[in-house]
């Protein structure tokens, strides 16, 4: 990746004097109101004086004296001429927020931007094609327009657009899309117009320059037509982008438009899709193992840390987070540390940090014996049914200290991003779920209603893989609940058959059930060895269940499960 | 950077307003017509802008301004209008002057003087402060003409000198210049208001000011019963000249804030009516 210049790209190197002059005409542009009314103040103050100048000491004194009073007057009458003029006049004081930040000044590093390498080399190319708008021309390509940056919120999206501005040198405008919408019809498409024409004048002066709306789903949301008229200012903001980005292509300079959000991509009018306008698509996905572990080591050298602590560990701990998430959490480990009188953030206290955002805060109630004990034999059942069984998650914590509505937990994440799930991996989840269940049976001989969240999920899981996913062993293929009846569909379904799914379902759930019941009576042992622990300790962290398997020798079984 | 540079703004505009404002507050420093001046610049004034020449001399705290004239008054003892708008302009360059001057002036006395016919001379003595109270409306100008003090006589010596030779300058002081006003304003009162010109006759009123004290004789009868009108009711009150000369004195004493005296003895001898009062019984009418 080579490091970028520090020219004016669109113009080249050999246009120094006339992108001087432009700059000038461009400020003239923006600041002849200031010039003007600063010429109009220094000539009148320069009457003034001379005025006075010609008047007798005492009229000349005489004025001097009102002179406070009536520049207080003028200021109250200057102040309820601009209130009243920007109440009735100009939708208030909400006024567009118009940010005005050249591109160097954005300050956003390439190098900061971190955990997204996929798109970064996507971006690198449209800073590369802003920087040598003249190469591109020569060889006959095509100029960007614009940018659509597609993903999940937190991403970076709008870090990556303010690091492609601050890479090419050239002014950033950015707005989010819902700032352009009003109750009043126009108002948006007149913001539109007005964010594009502070744009065409910065890339007059700069050779180019970047729009970036966010969230542009509240604007570009595939437009509606109604006889009733509904959705008019949407629609009419909408056309305004439509006709500005169209008119890009008459001027000799870029403006680029970036446009992000984590809507899909099938909800934005086709229109604005269409070559010309939002024709390049830059996906900003979720970071994986490696990208976490670099957000991770970015955001806590920011703080004092542990260096002790591992960065692995805790990238395999916040999978499925954006850098977003990770900066929270590092951010919500700092407090954290600071609570506790520390001036270093440690693993304890990110892994709390990660708890605290996944699971709640800690709310401890008021428990019998007999609660506590049934509660840790249901947590100790989804533990090890977990630990033994589940081919893709890691157990990081078990817990019997009650958060939000749950009495206890077993925090637990997939080891890497998995995209799909096979039928192991969901026959595990089905087991994991009936563990509690099983547990609690196997040591009280009665089942609580603790349970009816599990049996929610297992019963899901398993009508899900014989009624969607195929699953089943009676022989049915297909996606089932497609015969099924509903809204001006009539329903298709026998009775028959849908009795041999309900029956393969519930086959399912018994043959899991079965399962567990097998696994944890034969771990029994270990099982009592998690209650007791949990109604010990009440909280068993990561190191701690790793070291009761190791101590039963179920270490190495977890491992060649993971691996089948 | 940038944040810099919103804190730069805000400061630089306040030292340019500062600056603006101190430009147009420091040209007013300086007065027009500074110390040691003020008679000059009213002859030049007077010269330049109304082409009236005048002698000018400060004396004292008092700036004197001789006027020569061909003719003051008509065939019938009049100031005809042209001589009084001469008069006039050349008031106006002194009031201008004293106006906008820091020279240490308490009084002005113009004198326009018919040099070449009758000797006739015309007096005009003013307090400056009251020039700067009347430009202020801070007085109407009724009770501006009745603070000046204006004397128009013949004067044989003033024939032929156009330099004003005969003309004693002297330093006015305020009690003096008090005094006189006083009786002249009495004399305008007896003889200008119906209630009391009905009732009084003025014959003179003469003032001295004394070690510290006032003394105000003055000559107001009272008319004959038949040159009055019907008497009214013997409870009516019948008004008294000394009060109502007190009264006059007290507003005056009071309106120039003047307490440097010690006693006022006024009489009427009329009435052969005389009352002596103190600083403190004075200030205490109202």
């Amino acid at each position: 990746m080579t490091t970028p210049k520090d020219s004016f790209p669109t113009l080249g190197k050999k246009q120094p004097t006339i992108l001087k002059q432009r700059k000038f005409k461009m400020w003239m542009m923006q600041h002849w109101l200031k010039v003007a009314i600063i010429g109009v103040i220094v000539i009148l103050i320069g009457l003034s004086i001379w005025g006075l100048m010609s008047l007798e000491s005492f009229y000349r004194n005489l004025t001097i004296a009102q002179m406070p009073i009536s520049l207080l007057m003028a200021g109250i009458h200057a102040s309820i001429f601009v209130f009243m003029y920007l109440t009735f006049l100009r939708g208030g004081f909400a006024k567009m927020d118009k940010k005005n930040i050249k591109g160097a000044r954005v300050d956003v590093r390439w190098d900061d931007v971190i955990g997204i390498d996929e798109a970064k080399q996507e971006a690198w190319e449209v800073v590369q094609l802003i920087k040598d708008r003249t190469k591109v021309l020569q060889i006959g390509g095509k100029i960007i327009r614009g940018i659509l940056m597609v993903g999940p919120p937190g991403c970076g999206k709008t870090f990556l657009a303010k690091a492609i501005a601050t890479e090419a040198d050239i002014p950033f405008l950015s707005m989010a899309a819902s700032e352009f919408t009003e109750v009043f019809v126009g108002v948006g498409a007149s913001r539109v117009r007005k964010l594009f024409k502070k744009a065409r004048t910065l890339a007059y002066g700069y050779g180019a320059c970047i729009i970036f709306i966010d969230e542009l789903d509240a604007i570009g949301r595939a437009r509606q037509f109604s006889f009733f008229g509904g959705g008019g200012e949407t629609n009419s903001t909408q056309n305004q982008l439509l006709v500005e980005m169209d008119g890009l292509k008459d001027n000799d300079f870029d403006i680029i438009v970036i446009g992000a959000t984590n809507a899909a991509e099938e909800t934005l009018d086709p229109a604005l899709m269409r070559p010309g306008r939002f024709d390049r698509k830059i996906y900003i996905d979720r970071p994986d193992l490696v990208g976490r572990e670099k957000v991770f080591a970015y955001y806590l050298n920011k703080v004092k840390h542990d260096p002790a602590i591992d960065i692995g560990l805790l990238s395999r701990k916040a999978v499925y987070k954006s850098p977003a998430d990770i900066e929270n959490i590092i951010k919500e480990a700092a407090l954290i540390a600071t609570r506790r009188n520390s001036d270093t953030v440690t693993h304890k206290d990110i892994s709390e940090a990660i708890e605290r955002i996944d699971m709640g805060i800690k709310h401890p109630k008021k428990m019998t014996h007999y609660e506590r004990k049934m509660v840790a034999s249901h947590e100790s059942g989804h533990l090890i049914a977990l630990y033994i069984l589940h081919p893709t998650d890691d157990v990081f914590k078990a817990s019997i200290i009650s958060r939000r509505s749950a009495l206890g937990v077993v925090h637990h994440q997939p080891r890497e991003e998995y995209y799909t799930q096979n039928k192991d991996v969901l026959l595990a989840g089905i087991k994991v779920s009936l563990a509690g269940y099983v547990a609690e049976k196997l040591k009280f001989g009665v089942t609580s209603n603790g349970v009816s969240s599990d049996f929610r999920h297992a019963m899901a899981i398993a009508s899900a893989m014989v009624w969607n996913y195929g699953m089943g062993e009676n022989g049915f293929i297909g996606d089932q609940s497609i015969l099924l009846g509903g809204y001006h569909r009539f329903d298709r379904i026998s009775e028959d058959v849908r009795q041999k799914l309900n029956e393969e379902t519930n086959r399912i759930l018994t043959t899991c059930l079965k399962e567990v019941e097998d696994l944890l009576k034969r771990e029994e042992a270990i099982l009592d060895r998690f209650i007791n622990e949990l109604l010990k300790k009440e909280e068993l962290e990561y190191d701690e269940i790793e070291a009761i398997f190791k101590e039963y020798g179920k270490a190495g079984m977890k491992q060649s499960l993971r691996t089948e | 950077m940038n944040k810099q540079k919103k804190t730069l703004f805000p400061v630089l505009a306040g030292v340019t307003a500062l600056i603006a404002l101190s430009a147009v507050s420091f040209s007013g420093c300086g007065v027009s017509y500074p110390a040691g001046t003020a008679a000059q610049s009213v002859s030049d004034m007077c010269k330049k802008e109304y082409d009236i020449s005048v002698k000018a001399k400060v004396y004292g705290k008092t700036l004197w301004v001789y006027l020569p004239l061909d003719q003051l008054v008509d065939a019938n003892g009049q100031i005809d209008e042209k001589t009084g708008d001469t008069i006039e302009n050349a008031a106006l360059c002194v009031h201008r002057v004293l106006s906008s001057t820091d020279e240490d002036l308490d009084f002005y006395v113009l004198i326009a003087s018919d040099i070449k016919t009758l000797g006739a001379e015309f007096t005009l003595i003013g307090h400056v402060y009251d020039i700067m109270r009347v430009r202020l409306l801070d007085i109407s100008r009724g009770e501006y003409q009745r603070r000046m003090l204006r004397d128009l006589k013949i004067n044989p010596a003033a024939l032929g000198d156009a330099e004003g030779h005969h003309i004693r300058l002297s330093d006015l002081d305020m009690a003096r210049f008090l005094a006189e006003q006083f009786t002249r304003r009495i004399k305008l009162k007896f003889e200008n208001e119906k209630k009391l010109n009905q009732k009084f006759v003025y014959k003179s009123g003469k003032w001295y000011v004394q070690n510290n004290t006032f003394i105000l004789n003055l000559d107001i009868a009272e008319k004959e019963p038949s040159e009055t009108l019907p008497l009214r009711s013997s409870k009516h009150k019948e008004p008294n000249v000394l009060d109502i000369a007190l009264k006059e004195l007290a507003f005056i004493l009071r309106r120039y804030g003047f307490e440097d005296y010690e006693k006022v003895r006024i009489a009427n001898f009329a009435t052969n009516e005389t009352r002596i009062l103190t600083k403190e019984e004075m200030k205490q009418i109202r």
